[in-house]
């Protein structure tokens, strides 16, 4: 019954051919599967399914994917968007991730959030306890802006990554927000406050060392296995004077540093980490990088959070992609005999949603596919496994019934209600178009006055702010599940629905710790 | 009172009608009135119809470095009593090639450009000992258009091209019309390479600056850009979404709503 192609149902769709409306006309919307592909694809599924086995091994490294922010509903509208990208309708896509193997529903409250921010989500997922608002692996008994450096020894958790580290397994940390923001934080830095992220931000005085000086000041094992640290936050290891003279950025000539203690973080980061150490800030400098004979690499690429990958390419000094990040850092921790841990953000997908941008969130979680699927490549699922999952999500949402294959990015056209018959705008209440994708609330907001007519509006546009039915300068968290997936070693203990911080447990397992 | 200032200026603030929004918070209100002169408060001079170079022709003049004071006029409609209510500040504006400063009251803000001409944003609030960094990056995704023509001489050229010659003397040249719905009268100084004043009137209300004087370099009895705020707490705009908890990134943004940052872009 479907004799036309998705493209000569494009066609029709741009009214080119358009047929006459009758009941024996063709429905004008049709993908691109023959009755027999559905059957067929559920059947290798199935086979796909039975061949599965438990990989019941220990783990030889671990590579701990976090998109943050990225929902499932972000994560259905980029796998949409990244097909439409090739010229396909875009539902029947998968992202690299949604391919692996297992997956389960994740539960992102943490002991004091119903909607929880990344500070504790991340807090749960790398030390298997779930923590209080804004605090980075402590526990919950821990004081809000507690300065004591005892109180903070005492209510420490040790990270999946410290513990890689005990066990002589080398180590990473790739992000392309701020390597001293909330969720790279959580791997190697222990505060009650996720703010204090330079001695700028902390109240003068304070016992509790800032989060990039935890990075450069780790524990020996740590400091020995941390191979590669790559992220934007440059100014938070940066010195705001050296001497009497301000001291200002490498690549933006009028932004300065962030420290009062006069130390630059990226010279010890030289001077501790022994003659195999590299410092870069910009893409020639990483491209430079020979992974076979660099043992130490801190990479900070921005003076805050790293480009969207939207913008990456008009980046004064130039940056690399996530993938790129990823690739590199999987080349010098592979060197490691006794194997690795390596997490990696797709820190700006959050960002983006804050924003109320739709499509700098959906070209980043395409990204941070693209990221994954390198590391598939890259690595055996006999003795690596990958865990891919999100912090928390936000208030995305695709609405509507738009047809199969309309324009992620843009306007709800229905499909007919009288096959043959052209595809038509959907409507409001008042006869407006509206978009598949909205917020529940941020800056997308229009009111109070009546919606705007959005008929002639690239809705697809890089800054279009998708809209938002409450005003708040900026959007919000959602509280709702995220997804889990994972292949390799202990892979299946990925499963069902899951409290947020088993998933450290499942890493635990693998290592076999 | 500083958030009522900030929605008097967010209401009136310049809006073009492109995809992006244009220029800079409270600056791009302005609006001018005064002398070119040194210093005085001069009330508005008489105008002759003579000859006038074009309008996108005023942002051609020199942006040799300078100190101005302005009394700023905000004049917003009460909604329900109808009824005009006005409040009248000081501003300082200091301009040089890489920089562009505007202090009133609590609130700097500075914006920079380094020798690329990458261009990001500061706003100082001294009330909350706090600095609020707009990235390049930042200010691109906000879908700001910077323009520093604009930021430099508090009007834009191609809002100028909108406006119609009006009369000049020898120091001051006039133009008047409609831009973005709403009615600019600029009176340009071009010894100072500033408007000597600026009217904008909107029917929500109007905000009117008149230079009151200008210099080659601020006197040392002015407030010195930066001074203050060295050793203040420094936030990314980026960050605000999660930062919520924060009362001050609250009020931080409150300043980006109002002055149109954070909300859809005008072409729908």
């Amino acid at each position: 019954m479907m004799k036309m192609t998705w493209i000569a149902a494009a066609a029709v769709l741009t009214g080119i051919g358009a047929p006459t409306p009758s009941f024996a006309a063709d429905p004008v919307v049709q993908g691109p599967e023959s009755t027999a592909d559905w059957y067929n694809a559920g059947n290798d599924f199935i086979t796909q399914g039975k061949a599965l086995y438990p990989n019941t091994r220990r783990a030889k490294n671990i590579i701990f994917f976090v998109g943050d922010g990225m929902g499932l509903s972000t994560q259905t509208a980029a796998r949409i968007y990244e097909g439409q990208t090739k010229g396909k309708p875009g539902e029947e896509n998968r992202l690299a991730f949604e391919t692996l193997p297992y997956s389960a529903l994740s539960k992102t409250y943490s002991w004091d959030q119903q909607t929880s921010d990344s500070a504790p989500t991340m807090t749960a997922m790398v030390t298997g306890y779930k923590a209080r608002e804004g605090m980075l692996s402590v526990n919950q008994t821990s004081t809000r802006s507690d300065c004591s450096a005892a109180n903070n020894a005492a209510k420490s958790l040790k990270t999946i990554l410290e513990y890689a580290a005990d066990s002589g397994r080398a180590t990473g940390i790739v992000s392309t927000a701020r390597l001293t923001h909330a969720t790279p934080a959580a791997t190697y830095a222990h505060t009650p406050v996720r703010d204090w992220e330079a001695d700028s931000n902390q109240p003068a005085g304070c016992g509790v060392k800032d989060i990039a000086r935890q990075l450069i000041e780790v524990s020996p094992s740590v400091r020995s296995s941390l191979k590669v640290a790559m992220g934007g936050g440059r100014t938070y290891f940066l010195p705001k004077k050296v001497g009497a003279n301000d001291f200002f950025d490498p690549e933006y000539g009028t932004v300065k540093g962030r420290r009062n203690d006069g130390r630059n973080l990226t010279d010890e980061w030289l001077s501790t980490r022994g003659p195999g150490a590299a410092y870069v800030w910009n893409k020639a400098q990483f491209d430079a990088i020979n992974p076979a004979t660099t043992e130490h690499l801190l990479g900070l690429y921005e003076p805050s959070h790293m480009q969207f990958e939207s913008d990456r390419a008009t980046d004064t000094g130039g940056e690399p992609s996530l993938t790129e990040m990823t690739e590199k850092s999987i080349r010098m921790l592979q060197k490691s005999p006794s194997g690795f841990f390596l997490h990696v953000e797709a820190g700006r997908i959050d960002h983006a949603h804050h924003g109320g941008n739709a499509k700098r969130a959906l070209i980043d979680t395409v990204e941070l596919s693209n990221a994954v699927r390198k590391a598939m490549e890259m690595t055996s699922d006999q003795d690596t496994l990958i865990i891919v999952t999100a912090d928390h999500s936000h208030v995305f949402t695709l609405a509507g019934y738009p047809h199969r294959g309309n324009d992620i990015l843009g306007l709800v056209h229905d499909v007919p209600s009288v096959d043959g018959q052209p595809v038509t705008l959907s409507k409001d209440a008042n006869g407006l178009p509206y978009t598949t994708l909205g917020y529940q609330n941020g800056p997308g907001y229009r009111g109070p006055m009546a919606r705007p007519d959005l008929t002639n509006v690239d809705t697809a546009a890089l800054g279009f702010l998708q809209e938002a039915a409450v005003p708040l300068g900026s959007e919000t968290h959602a509280g709702e599940d995220v997804a889990v997936f994972a292949r390799g070693p202990k892979a299946y203990l990925v499963r069902g629905s899951m409290e947020q911080n088993w998933i450290f447990h499942v890493m635990r397992e693998a290592f076999g710790f | 009172m500083k958030a009522a200032h900030s929605t008097r200026c967010g209401t009136l603030s310049l809006r073009v009608a492109t995809r992006r929004r244009l220029v800079v918070g409270c600056i791009a209100v302005a609006g001018f009135s005064a002398l070119s002169g040194v210093s005085a408060h001069v009330d508005t001079p008489p105008l002759v119809a003579a000859k006038v170079g074009s309008a996108t022709a005023l942002n051609s003049a020199s942006l040799a470095p300078v100190a101005a004071r302005y009394q700023v006029t905000i004049s917003r409609r009460d909604p329900s009593t109808k009824q005009l209510r006005s409040i009248s500040e000081t501003w300082y504006f200091q301009r040089s090639p890489q920089r562009v400063t505007l202090i009133r009251g609590d609130i700097e803000e500075h914006w920079m450009r380094d020798e690329r001409g990458t261009v990001r944003f500061e706003r100082v609030f001294h009330a909350d000992q706090r600095v609020v960094d707009y990235t390049a990056g930042e200010l691109t995704t906000l879908g700001i258009d910077v323009s520093w023509d604009a930021l430099a001489t508090f009007i834009d050229a191609r809002e100028l091209a909108l406006l119609k010659p009006a009369g000049a003397t020898r120091e001051l040249q006039r133009f008047s019309g409609k831009s973005a719905g709403r009615s600019v009268d600029v009176e340009w100084s071009a010894r100072a390479g500033l408007p000597a004043r600026l009217t904008r009137v909107a029917p929500t209300g109007r905000v009117q600056f008149d230079l009151l004087e200008s210099h080659a370099s601020a006197p040392a009895a002015w407030p010195v850009a930066g001074l203050r705020s060295a050793d203040y707490l420094h936030v990314d705009s980026a960050d605000f979404g999660d930062m919520e908890y924060d009362a001050f990134v609250r009020k931080a943004e409150t300043f980006d709503v109002m002055a149109g940052w954070r909300k859809p872009h005008a072409h729908d």
